[in-house]
């Protein structure tokens, strides 16, 4: 293949994108040549040029937020990929960082639900001197409805003196239908299915035609970087103006991988005429797929309250509406957080409402018990955090009964170090009309985990989470560990030393776990405490956790951008994150590593480079930054779709030192201290290159303006023999666009090598961030 | 040769800016009266009109105007915690005189005598009663001292609690990101500024753990501010209000019998040329860091002239060691200043083989000239690439905590301490962890039949590890404390009274108050009470140290002999159990009521000059226990009857129990 037929053959993946386009009908145009006044609420309604008649709204920074509805028109019947089409000019935009959104809210006037969509404006999509078209793809039902559609502009907080400004000309509603048959799009009833089921699949077929459709429906499942398997080929036919439901099921091998549902529409001379995917994964544990995020550019914000927040205010609609768009940003593995009633002491409350959350609100068992069905319905792992001590009311009883179950410190104290009597007080009049919530705790404690009394109480707390809907834990702040220091109620103290704790410490762990799993053998774990900086004192203990499939939180890093963390320099924090990486996937456990600053890092930039590092190392994160109009993609579909290049179990990062692999770039790229090897799950040897464009600022939160290096172009990657052999094929893995000024898609290019005095050699026509060479051998 | 020269020069501008006379001038601003002040080292304005405080202050080595020229702004500003901000005094106009003007001293008082009442609140402790405050200034002297006497009126005694404030801006404006205030504490020297601690809240704005009795705000960039030193035995919390922008000494809740005063002294120096404070007092401060990994490195020490001119060297004797192995103390040596002045003079020092970080450093230091004794501070290092605060993993819990100070109060007393005997039982419940077991308050209903007069107050103990024990209420004022008959003592820590609540409650013994002392998780061994007076009072002698349990797995409980406190209206029908009992030593004299086993369960006796009476319980309200023992003694439905005999008896109510 030539660099030409590569670019043409990469232009075409990226064509498919724009199938909307290609085969486009606009539905409605409207431009704002009817408003009679110089405004439209606050915008400004100008002159599209001097003296022209034609009239465009103006956009301009005054607060952070969303401002008035400008766009709003109604019964649309709508289904699948429907694009948004704005006659756009701006100035003083950005590559990156703080911009304006539109957001686009399809209102379903049947079923009163809300699907929402943001989309950032960014320089290389906006013109300065004229208007030009940008699309917008907005993903809807694939059944299809009615909706009334509204446009608002959303601003982020900007900071900088120059603030963008944007002229809006026309607002044009396309849809997929040039009176040709198409697919509106495929739905799966899961997202993860555990190995023998069959997925099922839900496929819409519109035909705008006058008259009747044949042809066939072709379902295949591609995997890995070029397998594909046809499962299905399912004859269709379509009365004229009508649309067809198409439900069927089909094997996949028990490969642990995620996977892409290709659904392709032929006509009857077996011409593809509309084409559909949809990813999903094959494995036990939905964990070992959470590598999508929930928040993103792209992501309406105010999804995240309604799934993340769990008391009554946020409303049924709304948390139905988030529990769809949760499902369809692929999420696999869900944690309700710190919801229970009294943890360790009693996770269940023996009413209901009840207070809950660490004891500040008044919550609903109902709702947990409809949302941790619905995960599970839905192939994403209900999980339950657990705080690990035991909290008040139910922890007050119990340390009545038994005493002695509880740890102490040198002093006598309880450990976990607190309790209040006026808090206590409090919660017995909580059926008062006038009860005022503490919102605290009002004891803490710790059971001692080498009693075999105190293993089989928490061993039963979780069997009875199980029960209620939780499939596994995340248990934060204490799991079974001993520490010199802490004393039995008689003064004894636990573990003299360390070493001793380590030991105690690990025994106690895994006796836990074959309590619970002996039972229940699907049960997952999950801790916190999973920096190195954190386990040099109990390496056996981590050991334990990690053992099995443990989630591990590495939490710390929330505390890396600071100026006075050795990982605040973005090389130290790379190899940090991406070297422990391997040493969890060794150990056998999924990694988690946490974004920086709790809230998350407040430049974009810092948002893109740590999401890329963490995607790296295997991290299964909720974090990433995802921006498709800047080109980047949705960087966390990497290991989705490429189970082995990521996350695969035989992954092994090799030193800096290695001799495989050698990169000539004309500009500084990082990539020596990234390099995989791998055996995946079909066998075959594999070596991964890691190629990161490094970022503008060397240091963390350093690049407020987040200015973007240029990208870096035309890299030499070689490698030679790998025990005996040479690299067969060679693949180009991405999230982000191709090349600049193209769309981007996830996806594995096959890339041209040339063999010469025992090296395989590949070019990569342009990195922007971050690209992946994967040589097969 | 020109960096010399400039020293030498900086050091004799200090010398003569700190020798300089004192001046003062007064003016009238929109009619008002104020007072100029200038010494070599500042100028300063009071302002009569304006609460009596400093409205303007400017630092002449440093040539910024310290304090905003608004309302609201000034220092030594005064405040009682009972009134909510900014509480009536603020921007009040006070009576003035000047007391001394000479070119050694300037004296000015000022004074105000309190409404007790601001908006819609009334405070009645506080009404009529006056604030004196003085500011003296003195020639050589580079600082400000004030003294603030509160005076109780002749014939009523009173309880408040002084608040001052200090409202300015070092550097001259406000930066929340350069404002750094410093605060000693056992967690080490805590650094904070508006834009580490966030708006609001932020656990560290009302430190409590302090461990010296100054405070400090520095620009980092024009490396100066103000220190403000005062009495470590008076404070109760060094504050920093939102966003950094005030230093505030608040004083310990007080009580003060008719007609007495106590007087708060605070001395307030301005620093320049130094980025912290580590250590602060009237002779000398200390600035300075600490650079280096797992127990070596370097101490760069600054010592600054302080309110005396220390005509000696001031040595400072250092030693460390890792948090990890606080036995194995590592000498460090010792660096000397001599001369001090308002220039920093900075020594360095290294270290070696202290241990893994974290690391403590010690700090002695000692003076040469006569009279002064030596004083010490700490200091806490993480590591050079360690983040800054002394937490562990979990976010709350201190690495390292320090051994508070010790504190020497003198309380100030009625003149006799005699109960106040007021109508119906007067009974104050100290509800310690597990002590609602007890049904203390069942056992008062049976108790009070029939009398409205009686009073019960209750104070919830609280436990955080940071902190300690603390109650929700505890009466500082001794009429109130007087006027009780009978405290039920829950769990509760000696260390959480504080040295004032163990004086006060020993002084309520003294004065013939009864007790009952619930056995409990967090009581006797487990209190730190063993050595207090107050336990002289209790029957029993008991471990100083915690775990003092007798895990009995269940044991019967029984009477020993007749008492009526046994009989009253109880049947004894039913066996009763218990399964943790406190270890303790009956002292002769006391009687036990009842047994576990071997072990003493219930006693009681009538103790000290005026016939105290204590009852000690010395099980604890918890555990599991085979039925064939009995039914646990705080579930049985004769408890709130046997304890409400307690109660009577306590009370000298023996009328009820005969």
């Amino acid at each position: 293949m030539t660099g030409k037929s590569l670019f043409r053959c990469a232009a075409a993946m990226c064509a498919t994108l724009f199938c909307i386009q290609l085969g486009a009908e606009t539905l409605s145009s409207y431009g704002f040549d009817d408003i009679p006044g110089p405004q439209l609420h606050s915008y400004p309604v100008e002159a599209k040029s001097p003296g022209s008649k034609d009239k465009v709204l103006h956009f301009t920074y005054s607060s952070p937020g969303r401002k008035a509805i400008f766009y709003h028109r109604q019964n649309f019947k709508l289904g699948g990929d429907v694009c948004v089409r704005l006659y756009l000019k701006g100035k003083k935009l950005k590559q990156l960082g703080p911009t304006m959104k539109f957001h686009f809210m399809f209102h379903d006037v049947k079923t009163n639900k809300n699907v929402l969509f943001d989309n950032s404006i960014f320089t290389p999509m906006v013109s300065q001197d004229s208007f030009k078209p940008v699309d917008f793809m907005c993903k809807l039902p694939i059944e299809p409805a009615t909706y009334n559609i509204l446009i608002l502009p959303i601003w982020d907080k900007i900071i900088s003196k120059d603030k963008p400004e944007i002229w809006l000309d026309k607002v044009e509603i396309i849809d997929e239908d040039k009176g040709l048959p198409y697919v509106t799009g495929i739905q799966l009833n899961k997202n993860c299915f555990p190995f023998g089921e069959e997925p099922k699949a839900t496929i819409v077929v519109v035909n705008p035609a006058k008259k009747k459709f044949s042809g066939n429906l072709e379902i295949s499942v591609l995997s890995g970087l070029s397998h594909k398997d046809e499962v299905k080929n399912i004859p269709v036919e379509v009365a004229p103006g009508s649309s067809k439901t198409i439900e069927t099921s089909f094997k996949v091998e028990e490969k642990e991988l995620g996977h892409s549902l290709q659904a392709a529409l032929k006509d009857s001379a077996g011409k593809v005429i509309s084409e559909k995917s949809r990813y999903f994964a094959i494995g036990n544990d939905e964990r070992f797929f959470q590598t999508m995020n929930f928040y993103s550019v792209d992501s309406p914000k105010q999804y995240i309250h309604t799934v993340y927040l769990f008391w009554p205010p946020s409303g049924q609609k709304l948390m139905d509406e988030g529990l769809d768009f949760m499902f369809n940003r692929l999420l696999t593995r869900k944690e309700d957080f710190s919801w229970s009633w009294c943890e360790l002491a009693g996770f269940l409350p023996p009413e209901d409402p009840y207070i809950g959350t660490e004891g500040c609100w008044w919550i609903s068992l109902d709702r947990y018990k409809t949302m941790s069905s619905y995960y599970a319905k839905h192939g994403i792992r209900p999980i339950s955090y657990v705080q690990g001590h035991l909290f008040s009311e139910a922890a007050y009883n119990l340390f009545e009964k038994h005493p002695e179950w509880f740890i102490y410190d040198r002093k006598g104290n309880l450990v976990g170090g607190y309790f209040n009597m006026r808090d206590r007080d409090n919660y017995q009049k909580r059926h008062s009309f006038d009860f005022k919530l503490h919102k605290k705790r009002y004891l803490y404690g710790l059971l001692n985990p080498l009693l075999p009394e105190c293993r089989q109480w928490i061993a039963d707390q979780f069997i009875e989470l199980y029960k209620f809907g939780y499939k596994g834990i995340r248990w934060d702040v204490w799991a079974m560990e001993v520490k010199p220091g802490w004393y039995d109620i008689m003064g004894n103290e636990l573990a003299k030393n360390w070493k001793e704790a380590d030991e105690k410490s690990a025994e106690s762990l895994r006796v836990v776990k074959k309590l619970v799993n002996d039972k229940i053998p699907e049960y997952t774990w999950g801790y916190n405490y999973g920096a190195p900086e954190e386990n040099v004192d109990l390496p056996k203990y981590f050991d334990e956790k990690c053992r099995g499939n443990g989630w591990i939180l590495d939490e710390t890093t929330c505390a890396y951008e600071k100026k006075t963390s050795p990982y605040h320099f973005w090389d130290a924090y790379r190899d940090r994150i991406i070297g422990w990486g391997d040493v969890v996937r060794k150990k056998g456990g999924i990694y988690n590593p946490f974004k920086i600053k709790r809230s998350g890092a407040d430049y974009d930039i810092d948002r893109l480079y740590t999401g890329i590092i963490q995607v790296i190392s295997g991290g299964r994160s909720y974090f990433h930054y995802e921006n498709r109009n800047a080109g980047l993609g949705r960087v966390g579909s990497l290991p989705f779709r490429f189970t082995d290049i990521y996350i695969g179990r035989n992954l092994s990062l090799l030193p800096k030192t290695q001799k495989y692999v050698t990169v000539k770039s004309p500009a500084p790229l990082w990539w020596d201290t990234m390099v995989h090897t791998n055996v995946n799950t079909r066998g075959d040897r594999q070596i991964i290159v890691h190629l990161i464009n490094p970022p503008h600022a060397k240091e963390i939160e350093e690049n407020p303006e987040n200015i973007m290096t240029p990208p870096v172009k035309n890299i030499t990657v070689s490698a030679g023999e790998y025990a005996g052999k040479m690299p067969k094929k060679a693949f180009l893995v991405m999230a982000e666009s191709f090349k600049s000024g193209i769309m981007p898609e996830t996806q594995a290019v096959p890339l041209k090598m040339t063999i010469k005095n025992g090296k395989a050699t590949v070019v990569v026509p342009e990195i922007i961030a971050y690209k992946a060479v994967v040589f097969e051998y | 040769m020109r960096k010399t020269l400039s020293t030498i020069l900086a050091v004799l501008g200090c010398i003569l800016i700190s020798n300089a006379a004192v001046s003062l001038k007064e003016k009238k601003v929109n009619g008002k009266t104020e007072f100029d002040v200038s010494t070599a080292r500042f100028n300063l304005t009071i302002s009569p009109a304006r609460g009596g405080a400093i409205t303007a202050f400017e630092d002449k080595l440093d040539k910024k105007q310290l304090v905003i020229q608004k309302m609201f702004n000034g220092l030594f500003v005064d405040h009682f915690q009972c009134q909510a901000w900014p509480g009536e005094a603020m921007e009040k106009p006070y009576n003035y005189k000047v007391i001394k003007n000479t070119p050694e001293e300037v004296v000015i008082e000022l004074s105000y005598t309190f409404e007790g009442k601001f908006r819609v609140d009334v405070h009645p402790q506080i009404k009529d009663v006056k604030l004196v405050k003085q500011f003296i200034i003195k020639a050589g002297h580079p600082g400000v001292i004030c003294k603030v006497t509160v005076s109780a009126l002749p014939g009523k005694s009173m309880l408040y609690g002084y608040w001052q404030q200090n409202i300015f801006q070092a550097g001259g404006s406000y930066d929340e990101m350069l404002d750094f205030s410093f605060r000693p504490t056992v967690r080490g020297v805590i650094k904070s500024a508006h834009e580490q601690t966030g708006s609001l809240g932020g656990g560290d704005e009302f430190i409590k753990d302090f461990n010296d009795g100054w405070s400090a705000k520095i620009d980092a960039n024009t490396k100066s501010g103000l220190v403000f030193m005062s009495d470590y035995n008076e404070l109760k919390t060094l504050y920093c209000s939102v966003g950094n922008a005030t230093l505030e000494m608040m004083y310990r809740t007080t009580y003060l019998p008719p007609g007495s005063s106590q007087t708060y002294t605070t001395c307030m120096v301005p620093v320049a040329g130094v980025e912290n404070v580590m250590s602060a007092n009237e002779n000398i401060i200390i600035s300075g860091e600490t650079k280096g990994d797992n127990g070596n490195g370097i101490i760069t020490l600054s010592g600054l002239r302080s309110y005396n001119d220390m005509k000696g060297p001031v040595t400072i004797e250092i030693k460390a060691f890792s948090v990890d192995k606080p036995e194995t103390i590592v000498n460090v040596g010792s660096v000397s200043f001599s001369g001090l002045s308002g220039s920093p003079q900075t020594k360095s020092i290294k270290f070696k083989n202290v241990g893994k970080d974290p690391l403590v450093f010690k700090y002695k230091i000692n003076y040469q000239d006569k009279g002064l004794v030596s004083a010490d501070f700490e200091s806490f290092h993480v590591g050079t690439y360690k983040w800054g605060k002394n937490i562990n993993t979990d976010m709350s819990t201190p690495v390292y905590v320090a051994q508070p100070r010790p504190k020497i109060i003198k309380l100030r007393k009625p003149a006799q301490l005699v109960l106040r005997n007021k109508q119906g039982n007067q009974v104050w419940f100290i509800d310690g962890l597990l002590d609602d077991k007890y049904n203390v308050p069942g056992a008062m209903r049976h108790a009070e039949l029939f009398r409205f007069q009686a009073q019960r107050d209750v104070s919830y103990v609280k436990y955080e590890v940071a902190f300690g024990y603390s109650l929700s209420y505890f009466p500082y004022d001794y009429e109130k404390l007087l006027s009780y008959d009978l405290i039920v003592f829950g769990g509760m820590n000696a260390d959480g009274l504080g040295l004032v609540g163990r004086e006060m409650l020993a002084d309520f013994m003294k004065a013939g108050g009864s007790m009952i002392v619930l056995g409990g998780p967090s009581a006797y061994g487990f209190s730190g009470m063993s050595k207090t007076e107050i336990a002289k009072y209790w029957p029993v002698e008991f471990s100083d140290r915690p775990f003092d349990f007798i895990d009995t797995k269940g044991v019967t409980i029984t009477r020993v002999g007749k008492d009526p406190i046994l009989d009253n209206d109880i049947p004894w029908d039913q066996k009763i159990a218990v399964r943790y009992l406190h270890k303790a030593k009956v002292k002769p004299g006391a009687k036990v009521l009842a047994k576990a086993g071997e072990y003493p369960f219930i006693v009681s006796w009538v103790t000290g000059p005026k016939k105290s009476r204590v009852v000690c319980i010395l099980g604890a309200p918890m555990g599991s226990i085979d039925k064939s023992y009995g039914i646990p003694f705080w579930q049985w439905n004769k408890w709130p009857y046997l304890l409400r005999n307690m109660i009577w008896w306590t009370c000298g109510q023996d009328y009820q129990i005969q």
